[in-house]
């Protein structure tokens, strides 16, 4: 019942304000989303002491579904998924505090609050549900949201296309992930999570084709740039937090039954996807697609830790990435609020002095981007290193990748904050107000404290703790990253630099130009073919039946010309023909 | 209460006559009535345990075995309130057609014939239901409907009736043969494989064409412009659908093991089908094309699931169908709804139409989130269980027909962005409370059926597919 209550309160929450939110203004309105987003985060929390008691997991079967066995209206939670739960609703309960003044002046408040509740239900719906069918549908669902919000602001041509691309990148993945729950049935009999025995290498690969999609991980990344058009706490929430970690979650989920070598694959893409994404953010002007790029590069390091096994190292770095990833998307949602949207990092600068808050929050945040303790994402990332230490490619990997990360974040915090400003927006900026400032501050508080807490096993995540990661590591990482920020700040402490020597890395390294160029263009060759080419052939067939038909009738039609003598005629000739029939036999 | 299968015909044929009473535009009411009343009854039908509900026997011509036997099985009975549901919306949207009397009398006959069709347990009877309904319809067509509704009804029938003729040789050389047109008979009489072949391909010729299965639908863009909306919902939501009970209940019935040879090669056609609609539909102007090719890709999807014939595919067909039925009401109301304010079908008349009806937006939003199988909506449940069932048989066009998914998104997305998004040339108003009260109930119905398929499931598995069923586990 609790449990149920967990995914029930947001949905709830949902089709209330989706019904009746037009008639609440836009605090009523937030206040709703938030709290039934609270409600949900009490009862998982409600459950911690049973589950950190006895361990194993609580039950909540509901109602039947789908005529398939296991694919009912069941819900299951174990210490692990405790863990995302309390995360996902901790994290968008403070991001939907934040967009009550973010979106001041708004006119679809009543549309945005209803997508998020249901976005956090669906989110939930991932984490908790007993069996893949039912997590299938929480995996759709929290693709439609994104397409909602993501094109919130409708009378913007760009955000509508983002809008569309995510979505149906997605649905490549989803397809994939499709034929591979027909093999799980068809194969294993049933699609309950629990029951399931070790999968085919075919279809574990669909799975995590499915993965790399939601979770915008290489070839199916080219979306999540895009989507920074949407409002900003979207951006935090769900491409930051929660939905792009939602591959993350369904490989931790589906470990047992995955091939190993399957999932080594997805480490290995992880470990490259992380160090390329890395080099890209490095090269962005844009303050929002500097995160974008970072967030498709930290879901890399977590695949990678996911696909070699360890599990908590990826569950950690999850909720750790999810902490510092809103605290700076959430940080940069200030700055553009009080810059009027002054989006370019080039033409920013002095924020410290001017948005002191905002700062304090978004350093919090770059710090456990950089790794760098007390952060968690120091911690984090170091569980993720030591997992690696057995293959060494894959470490060399995540310590470059660290690295460039510290050092973009040090490029980004300089230009935004620490240099002076280069614009007239820029030095004009005042702080946001409180409903603003208190999440953000609550999310770097939490960055700064949950790092220590669980390093220190204060905090159970129910995978087991840090593995003895030897001494020699965390310095090393811990050196690499403070000469990577310094770098940064000595490179970047005098304002923008010329970056055409990252011109490749900026456009991505032309992968979505080359989609562009290809995918797209025979997608619409090959309909445009079908619509001039097979349609119009197929109506000519029968068109020619029916014409026969008709001029044969039409010529047929002459005997009965209604002319007198062509019937004495053609009766004189049929009598001759049957006189001379007859007498010849 | 006793209800009877002739009752559900009785409903209709009185309301054809009572159209043509003085009523003026009142008239349309008698085909709401007569709408909810077949769609009541057909669910108190459902409810009884009989495999065949308010059965009826009346021996007509003993010596040559036709008899006027009708009754309701599970998938006829669900096909029935969904007929049921559409003739009342249709009805309840053909507000302005001039003349609305001859109208509506030719409305109730059209309703009165469909529903012959899902009753029939003779297959006499059932041909002659499924001739008498291309009169009502023809006319509805060629008399009300849109510029070029001449050479799309001509096109309509050339085809059709192409169909049916050889569905009667069909027909006739089965009965003689076996000396009874009773289908319930028939079904426990022993057929060889090769007649059941022969048999399944000429009754499939009817059918195959009124789905449309791919490519026998070259009739179906032109039509489906022509006719005015209501007809058009009728004609994609339920016509379409007693193809797709003809081959459940006959061909599957009958002839299984000549199903199960042909299903190859139906099955490739269907899952092609199913691809092309859609890709069809990503490249249309008009919102009536990008429906008429949309239903195509459904519609060959649903056949996907009846050729398959496995105990779960043809629960997904039967879902798909309700599903597809409601769904593509919904679009075309709503598509007929912006027409009004845009001044045309065409979707560069006008964009950004999200800021001035927000409404019309969302419940646009909602039936195309529901025809691209967004899980939560019918159509979800109706497609995972058709491709599921059918992948273990057919694992190609499974896969080839789950590719589908994609294109609609991309379809499905294309038309809403186009329509609601970007700068807003035009103001619009939003939705009237008539108007909602025609989408609301359709789009709760297709959410309600998405939470719970198992109120047509259930009806599905305990009634016809049992005996016949063995033939593709």
């Amino acid at each position: 019942m609790t449990l149920a209550l967990v995914v029930a309160a947001p949905l709830a929450g949902a089709i209330f304000l989706a019904l009746f939110g037009g008639y609440l203004g836009r605090r009523t309105s937030g206040t709703i989303a938030a709290g039934a987003i609270v409600v949900s985060f009490g009862a998982a929390a409600a459950m911690a002491p049973v589950l950190l008691a006895r361990g194993g997991s609580i039950d909540a079967p509901i109602a039947r579904w789908l005529p398939i066995p296991g694919a009912d209206f069941h819900l299951v939670l174990d210490l692990t998924m405790l863990a995302v739960v309390l995360m996902i609703t901790a994290v968008s309960a403070l991001i939907a505090i934040y967009s009550i003044g973010y979106l001041a002046g708004d006119r679809g408040i009543q549309r945005y609050f209803a997508a998020l509740d249901l976005f956090v239900a669906a989110m939930l719906l991932i984490a908790v549900a007993s069996n893949l069918l039912l997590l299938f549908a929480g995996w759709e669902l929290v693709g439609l949201c994104s397409y909602l919000l993501i094109g919130h602001w409708r009378g913007r041509p760009a955000a509508a296309a983002a809008a569309v691309k995510a979505f149906v990148i997605n649905r490549i993945g989803d397809a994939a992930f499709l034929v591979g729950i027909f093999l799980v049935i068809t194969g294993q009999g049933t699609v309950e999570i629990a029951s399931i025995g070790q999968l085919s290498i075919t279809t574990s690969v669909l799975i995590l084709g499915g993965a790399l999609a939601k979770s915008a991980q290489v070839p199916l990344h080219t979306w999540l740039p895009d989507a920074m058009e949407g409002p900003t706490p979207v951006s935090a929430l769900i491409h930051a937090a929660t939905m792009v970690t939602a591959g993350v979650v369904l490989l931790i989920r589906m470990s047992g039954p995955l091939s190993d070598d399957v999932l080594l694959v997805a480490a290995i893409i992880g470990a490259i996807t992380a160090l390329g994404a890395a080099t890209v953010a490095t090269a962005q002007t844009d303050l929002k697609r500097v995160l974008a790029w970072s967030t498709i590069s930290q879901v890399g390091l977590m695949f990678t830790a996911a696909g070699v096994g360890a599990i908590f190292a990826a569950l950690f770095h999850l909720v750790s990435h999810a902490l510092f990833k809103a605290s700076l998307f959430l940080g940069a949602g200030s700055v553009l609020h009080a810059t009027q949207d002054e989006i370019d990092i080039r033409r920013l600068g002095g924020m410290a002095r001017r948005t002191p808050w905002t700062a304090a929050g978004f350093v919090a945040g770059a710090l456990g981007l950089a790794a760098i303790p007390p952060a968690a994402g120091f911690f984090s990332k170091e569980a993720i290193a030591a997992a690696a230490l057995d293959r060494p490619y894959l470490l060399a990997l995540i310590l470059l990748t660290s690295a460039v990360s510290a050092f973009y974040a040090a490029r980004l915090v300089t230009l935004v904050f620490l240099t002076s400003p280069r614009s007239d927006r820029a030095s004009s900026a005042h702080e946001p107000g409180a409903v603003m400032l208190l999440p953000l501050v609550g999310l770097a508080l939490g960055t700064m404290t949950l790092g220590v807490a669980v390093a220190a096993g204060a905090i159970d995540l129910g995978v087991g703790a840090l593995a003895d990661a030897p001494p020699w590591l965390g310095a090393l990482s811990l050196a690499l990253a403070v000469a990577a920020v310094l770098a940064g700040w000595l490179l970047y402490r005098g304002g923008p630099r010329d970056e055409t020597v990252l011109a490749l890395a900026r456009s991505g390294y032309g992968i979505d130009a080359l989609y562009g160029r290809t995918a797209v263009p025979l997608f619409e060759a090959i309909a445009r073919a079908l619509e001039l080419g097979a349609e119009r052939t197929n109506g000519m067939v029968l068109d020619l039946v029916a014409r026969t038909a008709m001029s044969a009738s039409s010529a047929a039609r002459r005997v009965q010309g209604g002319y007198l003598r062509a019937y004495e005629t053609l009766l004189l000739a049929g009598a001759v023909a049957l006189l001379a029939y007859w007498s010849i036999r | 209460m006793n209800v009877s299968a002739s009752d559900l015909l009785v409903v209709p044929a009185v309301a054809t006559v009572a159209s043509l009473l003085p009523l003026g535009r009142a008239v349309r009411s008698i085909g709401v009535a007569s709408g909810l009343l077949v769609a009541a009854l057909s669910i108190v039908l459902l409810a009884t345990p009989a495999a065949l509900a308010g059965e009826q026997r009346l021996v007509w011509l003993a010596p040559l075995g036709l008899s006027y036997h009708v009754g309701v099985d599970g998938l006829g009975g669900v096909l029935l309130v969904l007929s049921g549901v559409l003739f009342a919306v249709g009805a309840a949207a053909s507000g302005d057609a001039p003349h609305p009397r001859g109208y509506m009398a030719l409305w109730c006959a059209l309703q009165t014939a469909v529903t012959g069709i899902f009753i029939a347990q003779d297959l006499l009877l059932f041909f002659v239901f499924w001739e008498a309904m291309l009169v009502p319809l023809s006319l509805l067509i060629w008399l009300w409907g849109g510029p070029d509704r001449g050479p799309a009804t001509f096109r309509f029938l050339l085809y059709t009736m192409t169909g049916s003729a050889v569905f009667l040789v069909g027909i006739v050389g089965l009965g003689v043969a076996a000396r009874t047109f009773d289908i319930v008979d028939l079904a426990s009489k022993p057929i060889s494989e090769g007649a059941q072949s022969l048999l399944a391909a000429l009754f499939l010729a009817a059918f195959v064409v009124k789905l449309p299965l791919f490519p026998f639908h070259a009739w179906l863009p032109r039509a489906y412009l022509a006719a005015p909306i209501p007809v058009a919902i009728v004609l994609s939501g339920i016509i379409a659908k007693t193809a797709v009970y003809g081959i459940v209940h006959l061909c599957v019935g009958l002839f299984p093991l000549g199903i199960l040879r042909l299903a190859p090669v139906l099955v490739s056609l269907a899952a092609v089908g199913a691809l092309y609609g859609a890709l069809l539909a990503f490249r249309q102007r008009d919102t009536r094309r990008i429906i008429a090719f949309a239903s195509l890709s459904h519609l060959n999807l649903i056949g996907l699931g009846a050729f398959s014939a496995s105990h779960l595919s043809v629960e997904g067909a039967a879902i798909a169908s309700v599903s597809h039925g409601l769904v593509v009401a919904a679009l075309f109301l709503l598509a007929a709804m912006l027409a009004l304010r845009t001044g045309g079908f065409e979707l560069d008349r006008a964009s950004g139409l999200g800021a001035s009806a927000p409404i019309l937006a969302a419940l646009f939003t909602l039936a195309v989130v529901a025809a691209i199988g967004v899980p939560g909506t019918s159509g979800f449940a109706g497609e995972f269980l058709i491709l599921s069932g059918s992948f273990l048989a057919h694992p190609a066009a499974a896969i080839a027909a789950t590719a589908t998914v994609v294109v609609a998104a991309a379809y499905g997305l294309r038309l809403l962005r186009l329509a609601f998004f970007g700068p807003a040339t035009t103001t619009a108003f939003d939705l009237r409370l008539g108007e909602r009260a025609l989408l609301v109930p359709l789009l709760a119905l297709v959410l309600l059926l998405g939470l719970v398929p198992a109120l047509v499931t259930d009806r599905i598995s305990t009634t016809d597919l049992t005996p016949h069923a063995q033939v593709a586990r």
